[in-house]
């Protein structure tokens, strides 16, 4: 059994966290140790005593610096737990939960692979869906903007505990824009995973058109097994899709129970 | 312009249909001259089912209402019925008054695509089986039902009057209308799967992206109608990611079209009907021939003069072409007639059919569908050439014969029994529907078949070979037998030092197990050279910082090392860490000691690679050497660091660490205009040092450096 650490970063609009999204903590407690960092200096009161049964640690405190300011935070402030988990998961509150999270668990654990995540994107990628190994072979990963999903990270306990993830985190700052964020840190974790030689596995094995985590694709993934839907996917935000309606009505039907009505009611 | 693509694009669509009319003028030009009387609410009121067709009935008339017999006016025919959508469906056949209303309830569809045309085909006929196999084995009356659809999609539904279906054909208009199940499979004919994108309506794939979960089956019959990846996957891959290819045929069935297309492929064998097996006494003197044209251009022979020999040896036995019957008449005749004939892809209907009847049928062996244990039967001709000499022959030996006539008939029975029955077919469609494909795609590095090929034929060679290969880089086949991959003018020198000049080679102890770090990998030539040599060297770190480079490296590591003994990283090992991104023009001067370095470096750079952007991490080299200390505690280590700046930060760094009492030899460059304190740095701790000045004019010195005697450069 793994011993798992979950760190989460979440914002809460409006000082509470939505209903869904404490589903996707409950889920996540099964599988591990969950401490979480909310970006908020108004968090209420009620919020908090939620999260504290459901989490091993609750932090609240404005920063501004995104998840990967919570990341950082969360990473300096449980130094001491390094060595009682075997693993180390970064995620967020991006991502509405559609199934349990036993089948991304079940493959995650399969994998011996230091660093393992749900995919590999490339949102400038318009060519047929192709493997992995084949996108690295034929096109040029440093020239591309491709990166693991940052919003679901394992880290192994010996992986953790590199120097150059310590260097990482800790050269974690504020950003003047969104993009710089992407580019630092959502792309720069995983070019630096690639320059060191860390063998990286994924739930999925290829890589999709666009970021399809974000487009009419997504709900695709979660009928091949990915357990969760990003909530941008669902505004499309990024992607326009004639087809949302039908997608979403894919999803109520594949939905666990205990999250299908929530979901009913975001999708409304 | 835009108006004359549309309609070049229309007629492009519909190019099926203008066939279709040409034929009939040439068939039935009595009843096309005819059809200047046609008017199309005369035809609709007579014809319901293609009411939806408006003022296109026309067209529908000359390609297919005159092969159906239909009537231009006249009371509706009460015979037949056909879906008139979207209200009540009627068949002729035997129909389950409920099965319509269980299919609005079920929570799984099976929906085979049969071609919507009165025709018979061997692929129809296939299709049809499967549906009946569906029906029969896999369909559960709460849970799953399959259900027959047509495609193209712009064809009405119908009733095949030449066989018998299991199912009515229900149009899928009808199916995204009235039912609503959970999950959906759908089967598509590989011809066909490039027009049922095109004709899927919005509304048509907002019902498939509605379901929890939709498979898509390509029925892969004829590997040659499977049409291109570019045709159709983008399609494809917005309705469903879960798609596999199934076929036919076991010749087709291979890793190869797994890759080919990116898809999981399996075996789904047809189904074989039933046939009356009539002894050779019964049989009629009948020859029974496919309809098909020759299937290959053969110089001089042609269908007609094989068959006219053969007339003309054989006067008595009647030759019989298949064309214009029902299924029930033609497996009647193919099960009396003597011999069969066929023409087409060989090891089809025409071939099968006759000997399960215990008859005798030639063909001429085609790669793409008999598998090559067919090569071997006596009723299995090689070639075109001499098909019509080799069937006289064996008509000759058995026509008189029935030892010899049984003998040629029950070889090939026996080899298709091996290939198909209902329990093979029956397993194909679980694999299949359980998502347990035989093949699933592999990725490039997987598929070294050009590496592999040329590793085992050049093992005997001793000298270098040089060959450009079509794609990547050109290949050297180098003395000691690996073969690597580089840049083309500038990695001779690379080979050369590793492998002429053997500026690398170093002497090691048999018994003392080795850690390489290769700091300055370039294309691996010398961390392979190295691994090829001593077996004692337990594991190779290679930095290559350059990416481009460093892809290279990784190939021929992959070709040449087994992979548990090497890890290469892209990094720069120097005095600090640093992350940068950069154009061509490295980052901070400072992380070299010497700024001279640096110009010399960034012309280089610009020369040999291709001028983008490019970036290069640097990380801490006494980081990454006690990291390596620390995951190897009873190894011993060998350092060759090659950089195009100076080696003297390394050294620095090296002095440090915690890997130097253990390193057993080292090889650097160093750019100093006196290299004796690096000299005596390693003296004062008890290795020997060499010194060769490579170029006086910039300093540059190797320095190789061994602690041991019998150990070192």
């Amino acid at each position: 059994m793994t011993n798992r650490c979950i760190y989460f970063a979440g914002y809460a609009y409006g000082g509470s966290p939505s209903q869904i999204d404490f589903e996707l903590i409950a889920e996540l407690s099964r599988f591990g140790d969950v401490y979480a960092w909310y970006d908020n200096d108004d968090l209420k009161p009620e919020a908090l005593a939620r999260l504290q049964n459901l989490c091993a640690g609750v932090h609240a405190e404005r920063h501004g610096e995104y998840d990967f300011g919570s990341y950082k935070r969360l990473y300096m402030h449980y130094k001491f737990l390094t060595e009682s988990y075997d693993e180390f998961i970064f995620t967020n509150d991006s991502a509405f939960p559609v199934k349990t999270f036993d089948a991304l668990f079940a493959s995650r654990d399969k994998d011996p692979s230091p660093f393992w995540c749900p995919l590999l994107i490339d949102q400038d990628y318009t060519g047929l869906d192709i493997l992995i190994d084949d996108y690295f072979m034929h096109l040029d990963r440093f020239n591309r903007n491709v990166m693991y999903l940052s919003s679901f990270w394992c880290l192994s306990k010996s992986l953790y505990k590199r120097a150059f993830v310590r260097n990482f985190f800790e050269s974690i700052k504020k950003e003047n824009t969104r993009l710089a964020v992407s580019e630092n840190y959502e792309r720069g974790f995983s070019r630096l995973l690639w320059k060191h030689g860390v063998p990286c596995g994924t739930f999925f094995n290829r890589v999709f058109l666009y970021s399809c985590i974000y487009n009419f694709n997504a709900t695709l993934l979660v009928s091949e097994g990915l357990p969760f839907l990003k909530k941008k996917a669902v505004t499309c935000e990024f992607y326009l899709n004639a087809h949302i309606s039908s997608q979403l009505q894919s999803i109520i039907r594949q939905s666990d129970p205990k999250f299908t009505n929530l979901l009913v009611e975001e999708f409304k | 312009m835009a108006g004359f693509s549309h309609k070049l694009k229309m007629l492009y669509r519909y190019r099926h249909i203008g066939v279709l009319i040409l034929r009939n003028i040439f068939l039935h030009p009595l009843k096309v001259l005819g059809a200047v009387r046609f008017r199309s609410d005369a035809y609709i009121q007579r014809n319901p089912d293609i009411a939806r067709l408006g003022k296109k009935s026309f067209f529908h008339y000359l390609s297919m209402g005159i092969n159906e017999n239909r009537k231009m006016r006249g009371a509706p025919s009460h015979k037949i019925k056909y879906v008139n959508q979207p209200s009540v469906f009627d068949w002729e056949g035997v129909l389950d008054p409920n099965y319509l209303q269980d299919l609005q309830k079920v929570d799984r569809l099976h929906v085979f695509f049969n071609i919507s045309r009165d025709m018979i085909g061997g692929g129809m006929l296939s299709i049809e089986r499967f549906t009946r196999l569906s029906n029969d084995f896999f369909s559960d009356n709460g849970n799953t039902k399959t259900i027959m659809s047509g495609l193209p999609l712009s064809c009405p539904p119908l009733h095949y009057s030449m066989f018998k279906t299991a199912l009515p054909m229900v149009h899928f208009d009808w199916i995204c209308t009235h039912t609503n199940p959970k999950e959906i499979v759908l089967f598509i004919p590989e011809g066909f799967v490039a027009q049922f994108l095109e004709e899927t309506s919005s509304a048509h794939i907002d019902w498939i992206l509605s379901r929890a979960h939709v498979k898509c089956v390509i029925l892969n019959q004829n590997n040659d109608l499977m049409p291109k990846p570019t045709d159709f996957r983008a399609g494809l891959e917005s309705l469903t990611k879960d798609i596999t290819i199934s076929t036919a045929h076991k010749r087709y069935c291979t890793q190869q079209l797994a890759n080919d297309y990116m898809y999981d492929v399996t075996l789904l064998t047809p189904l074989l009907p039933d046939m009356a097996q009539l002894s050779f006494e019964e049989k009629d003197d009948v020859i029974l021939v496919s309809p098909d044209p020759l299937a290959s251009h053969v110089e001089e022979t042609t269908k007609e003069k094989i068959l006219d020999q053969i007339a003309a040896r054989f006067p008595h036995l009647k030759q019989k072409v298949v064309e214009n019957m029902s299924l029930a008449k033609y497996l009647d005749l193919a099960s009396r007639a003597k011999y069969s004939i066929t023409f087409g892809e060989g090891l089809d209907g025409y071939f099968i059919e006759p000997v399960l009847a215990k008859g005798v049928a030639f063909s001429v062996f085609n790669g793409t569908f008999f598998p090559s244990s067919f090569r071997k039967l006596s009723s299995i001709c090689p070639d075109w050439e001499s098909f019509a000499d080799f069937v006289c022959y064996h008509i000759e030996h058995t026509d008189k014969n029935s030892l010899a006539y049984r003998s040629l008939s029950d070889a090939a029975a026996k080899e298709i029994s091996k290939l198909y029955s209902l329990e093979i077919t029956l397993s194909n469609m679980r694999n299949l529907l359980h998502g347990e494909p035989k093949f699933t795609p592999q990725p490039y590095l997987h598929r070294l078949e050009e590496f592999e090929d040329i590793k085992n034929s050049l093992r005997e060679t001793h000298g270098f070979r040089f060959i450009d290969a079509r794609r990547h880089n050109p290949i050297a086949f180098c003395p000691d037998g690996q073969f690597l991959r580089y840049f083309e003018n500038t990695d001779h020198s690379e080979l050369t030092r590793t492998y002429v000049w053997e500026d690398y080679d170093l002497k090691l102890k048999p018994n003392q197990t080795y850690v390489v770090l290769d700091i300055g990998a370039n294309i691996g030539a010398t961390s392979c050279y190295l691994n090829k040599k001593h077996p004692n060297i337990a594991f190779t770190y290679c930095y290559e910082a350059i990416w481009d480079i460093a892809k290279l490296a990784q190939m021929n590591l992959e070709a040449n090392v087994d992979r548990e003994k090497y890890l290469l990283k892209s990094l720069v090992l120097s005095d600090s860490y640093c992350a940068e991104h950069t154009s061509p023009i490295l980052g901070s001067s400072e992380i070299f000691s010497d700024r001279q370095i640096q110009p010399t470096f960034e012309t280089e750079t610009q020369a040999g690679t291709p001028s983008r952007r490019t970036e290069i991490n640097y990380v801490k080299a006494l980081d990454e050497f006690d990291e390596v200390f620390d995951s190897h505690l009873d190894a011993h280590f060998v350092i060759k660091h090659n950089y195009q700046g100076d080696g003297t930060v390394l050294i620095t760094e090296l002095l440090q660490s915690r890997l130097l009492k253990r390193l057993a030899a080292l090889v650097v460059k160093v750019h100093a205009e006196n290299p004796t304190s690096i000299i005596q740095s390693f003296e004062i701790r008890g290795f020997s040092v060499t010194v060769d000045l490579d170029e006086e004019t910039e300093n540059v010195y190797t320095l190789k450096v061994a602690r041991d005697v019998g150990v070192g450069w």
